[in-house]
């Protein structure tokens, strides 16, 4: 896991990072969100090690990053939204470079090697030089490299930049695969949309301070409230009856839409829910649809009041 | 050194990534048969075309192939390599790896070479053809090319730290490049020269010894050598692996500095030591002992953000400051220190060489001192006031208090005024004021101005001393005191920031805090409507 305690970072005479405070457990898949120069990267540099921060307390899989660095690296990979690669090398030189450095063993470099061509697809590409790879395919033989040593915790910082739909794809099934497997992952990226379909947490920073943090789903019920029902019904002349009917629950809120399609805030659980569509039916509504709006982190990073997103 | 330890070399990813890369068969082939066509076009030459094969000439021909091969090609190919990785970001992703820091160093520094030193094993074998067949023979064939393999070692490693000091990566490939060439050439024909010294001292019958004075003691001339290119191996090597392990540190500590200074000064005069009665040779152990320790300043002094670092961290550990050697300390005591070191050394070297001698005078001393002090004081005190502009700042303030009155001078010089006077103004400049209080002061005032009338010559060399010594000293204690108050005030302003910081962590703490769920406020509004 990933545990971050009162992190400052300065650079000169500017605070990039203030006070951050972060958890992300095994197995949980981290979507670290803000806008341009709300000190993401900073704070993704700081926990692997290429910034030293000003204080602060850093652990990577319960391992202080400041006392024992050496142990500490073992633990992480670091992804960046820009892959610097060895151009003079073949792609298995290239991973094998990186296999000695984190101290895979040499009996098992060759297989650990081409086991991680193969998961970003890129086995055919194996002794093709790293100079004639396109962006995308460079951006695999990164993920690859990060992967190779078997990292605890690994950080991402805009991974899927320059992939094609097939890389994002796969960058996506092998951060689930990750995740699944007790990895922490905490990974930054301006494409929300996407971030929503694997992330399991969320913390959204701003001006070098974590706005808040936390499992997605209470994220949203903190941030957005009550949760918004969307209820379709076959006949669009039943809308007056559906809101007076709604006016009666003591846990619904204003009922907004046109015609046969329409949306309102809902304080109760699953529970009431279910009431509540019963007592629908039991009053005449013949209901199409009704099930709760899922919000995405885009809705959640702009009601945080992060304005900037580029 | 156990097998383990022995890993660094014979499985260094870094090292065995540049074979591969270096040491692809058709280019590396190529090269081969270029140099081997170079030194047979050597012995050729001279055995067949001038029939003078073994006349020592095609030796030093071969001498200097082997130093381009090793030291402004090798260091060349350091320099662009590190700046590339450098350039590119993938040097921090060697950083942020398991690897040792000075795994990264000896991978960069013995692998990004490596067609250079194949190239180089080419051309052993007919430097040796040319040794046997001269007067140097084999043994001293063996005596010339290990020295000339550790300066090889040397100016790769100072190209390698040159590239990682420099700020800008791709800058630091050209300037990188640049300073080794002309590193190299500067050091390349004294080295020549040297080795026709050695083999001089070797095998000159005529009751020359074969060893080399060092405190007065006779040293043989290749444990000099060793001596000597060691310490300069030892000291860059370290500088190296400290700027492998963050970009951001100091190439040197304050104690490591402190150690690289003093072994310096007991290397020069240890060299100069047997040269009695010698002025000039005062003056070098001045000038070298002196630069050197202006070079080492800035490694040393620290930023704003450094210095709050330092404070915070300390404060943080229940301490007012950190401690004076911290890397994040300011550098006031060090360079306190480094002066001294000076001090002491420019002394020894005044007392053993000259003694009392007449006219002689230790002002030399004095400046050398304040001159330390009023860099590394004044270069700290800019660092902590101006913040990144200090550096600029403080050089502007060098150039119109060093460089404009030798600029005065020389022109004084040139319109032929009275010696006197620019004497004076060249001894404000401390660039000048070391030559003229240590020899041309003594020599030139106390001879000639005893015809100015109204103005005895020992008044008029104490002019020149006063000149030399007042401005540093005025200066370096104006700096001493700003920057005794800077850091109070610096104190004050970040111990206020902690305060503001947390009190601010606390609210942030608390706003932070989910608190019980509420229907939204819109849903009663609408209930009671």
């Amino acid at each position: 896991m990933i545990r971050v305690r009162g992190l400052n970072v300065d650079y000169d005479d500017v605070r990039a990072v203030s006070g951050m405070a972060l958890d992300v457990p095994a197995g949980d898949v981290c979507g670290l969100i803000g806008p341009n120069g709300a000190g993401k990267t900073t704070t993704m540099r700081a926990i692997v090690g290429l910034i030293e921060p000003t204080d602060g307390l850093i652990e990577v899989a319960g391992v202080d990053m400041r006392e024992r660095p050496q142990d500490a690296r073992r633990l992480v990979a670091f992804m960046p939204d820009f892959a610097p690669l060895y151009e003079d090398l073949k792609v298995w030189e290239f991973l094998d470079l990186f296999a000695a450095s984190y101290f895979v063993p040499k009996a098992t470099r060759r297989e650990a090697v081409d086991r991680h061509l193969e998961l970003v697809g890129l086995t055919e590409k194996r002794d093709a030089m790293v100079l004639t790879l396109s962006r995308g395919m460079r951006q695999r033989l990164m993920l690859a490299k990060s992967l190779i040593h078997g990292p605890k915790v690994l950080l991402l910082d805009e991974p899927a930049s320059g992939m094609d739909p097939q890389g994002r794809i796969d960058l996506k099934n092998v951060l689930k695969q990750l995740g699944a497997q007790g990895c922490s992952v905490l990974i930054s990226s301006h494409i929300l949309a996407e971030m929503t379909e694997f992330c399991t947490s969320i913390a959204i920073m701003e001006r070098g301070r974590l706005v808040i943090a936390g499992p997605v789903e209470s994220i949203r019920q903190r941030i957005m409230g009550a949760a918004v029902y969307e209820l379709v019904t076959v006949d669009a002349t039943q809308r007056d009856q559906v809101v007076r009917l709604l006016a009666d629950d003591p846990l619904t809120g204003p009922v907004e839409g046109v015609d046969g399609s329409l949306a309102f805030p809902f304080a109760g659980g699953p529970e009431q829910a279910s009431d509540l569509l019963a007592a629908l039916i039991a009053g005449g509504v013949r209901v199409a649809s009704f099930a709760p709006r899922r919000e995405g982190l885009e809705g959640l990073f702009l009601k945080v009041g992060a304005k900037e997103l580029s | 050194m156990n097998g383990q330890a022995l890993r660094v070399f014979w499985d260094n990813p870094l090292i065995i990534k540049h074979l591969r890369s270096r040491l692809r068969p058709w280019p590396t082939a190529t090269w081969v048969v270029v140099t081997v066509l170079g030194c047979m076009g050597v012995v050729w030459g001279y055995q067949v075309a001038f029939g003078s094969f073994g006349s020592g000439w095609e030796m030093q021909l071969i001498l200097w192939m082997q130093i381009f091969l090793i030291a402004v090609q090798g260091g060349y190919q350091i320099s662009a390599a590190v700046g590339g990785a450098r350039e590119s970001g993938i040097f921090e992703y060697h950083r942020i790896s398991p690897l040792p820091p000075s795994w990264i160093a000896l991978g960069f520094l013995l692998g990004a070479p490596a067609r250079e030193w194949v190239m180089f094993a080419v051309t052993v074998p007919f430097a040796f053809l040319a040794a046997s067949q001269s007067d140097i023979g084999p043994l001293g064939f063996l005596q010339l090319e290990v020295p000339l393999v550790l300066l090889g070692v040397l100016i790769q490693g100072l190209s390698l730290l040159v590239t990682l000091l420099m700020r800008k990566p791709k800058g630091a490939t050209q300037g990188g490049a640049v300073a080794l060439m002309v590193f190299a050439i500067a050091f390349s024909w004294p080295f020549v020269n040297l080795m026709g010294m050695i083999t001089g001292i070797l095998y000159d019958t005529e009751g020359v010894s074969r060893t080399l004075p060092f405190f007065g003691l006779p040293l043989h001339w290749f444990l000099f050598l060793l001596l000597y290119l060691g310490s300069a191996i030892g000291f860059t090597l370290t500088a190296v692996i400290r700027k492998a392990r963050s970009d951001r540190a100091h190439a040197l500590s304050k104690p490591l500095a402190i150690a690289c200074l003093a072994t310096t000064s007991a290397l020069v005069l240890g060299a100069t030591w047997d040269v009695r009665g010698n002025q000039y040779a005062v003056m070098t152990t001045l000038y070298v002992v002196s630069s050197w320790a202006l070079l080492l300043v800035p490694t040393i002094t620290v930023d704003r953000a450094e210095y709050a670092r330092g404070l915070k961290r300390a404060w943080a550990a229940g301490k007012r400051r950190p401690g004076i050697w911290s890397n994040d300390a300011s550098a006031q005591w060090a360079i306190y220190a480094l002066a001294s070191i000076v001090a002491l050394a420019c002394s020894i070297s005044w007392e053993v060489l000259l003694g009392r001698a007449r006219g002689s005078s230790s002002a030399c001393v004095a400046v050398a001192f304040f001159a330390v002090a009023l860099v590394g004081l004044g270069l700290q005190y800019a660092k902590l006031r101006l913040g990144r502009h200090g550096p600029t700042a403080f050089g502007v303030f060098l150039f119109l208090s060093w460089v404009v009155p030798l600029l005065v001078g020389v022109t004084l010089l040139s319109a032929r005024v009275s010696e006197w006077v620019y004497s004076i103004v060249l001894a404000a400049s401390p660039i000048t004021g070391l030559a003229l209080t240590c020899v041309a002061g003594p020599m030139l005032l106390n001879q000639r101005l005893q015809t100015i009338p109204g103005i005895p010559a020992i008044e008029a060399g104490d002019f020149v001393r006063l000149a030399a010594i007042g401005p540093t000293l005025t200066f370096a204690c104006v700096f001493a005191f700003l920057l005794v108050a800077i850091q109070r005030r610096f104190d004050q302003v970040v111990r206020k920031a902690m305060t503001k910081q947390e009190e601010g962590t606390a609210m942030l703490a608390t706003a932070q805090n989910p608190g019980p769920f509420v229907v939204p406020a819109s849903k009663e509004q609408a209930a009671s409507g």
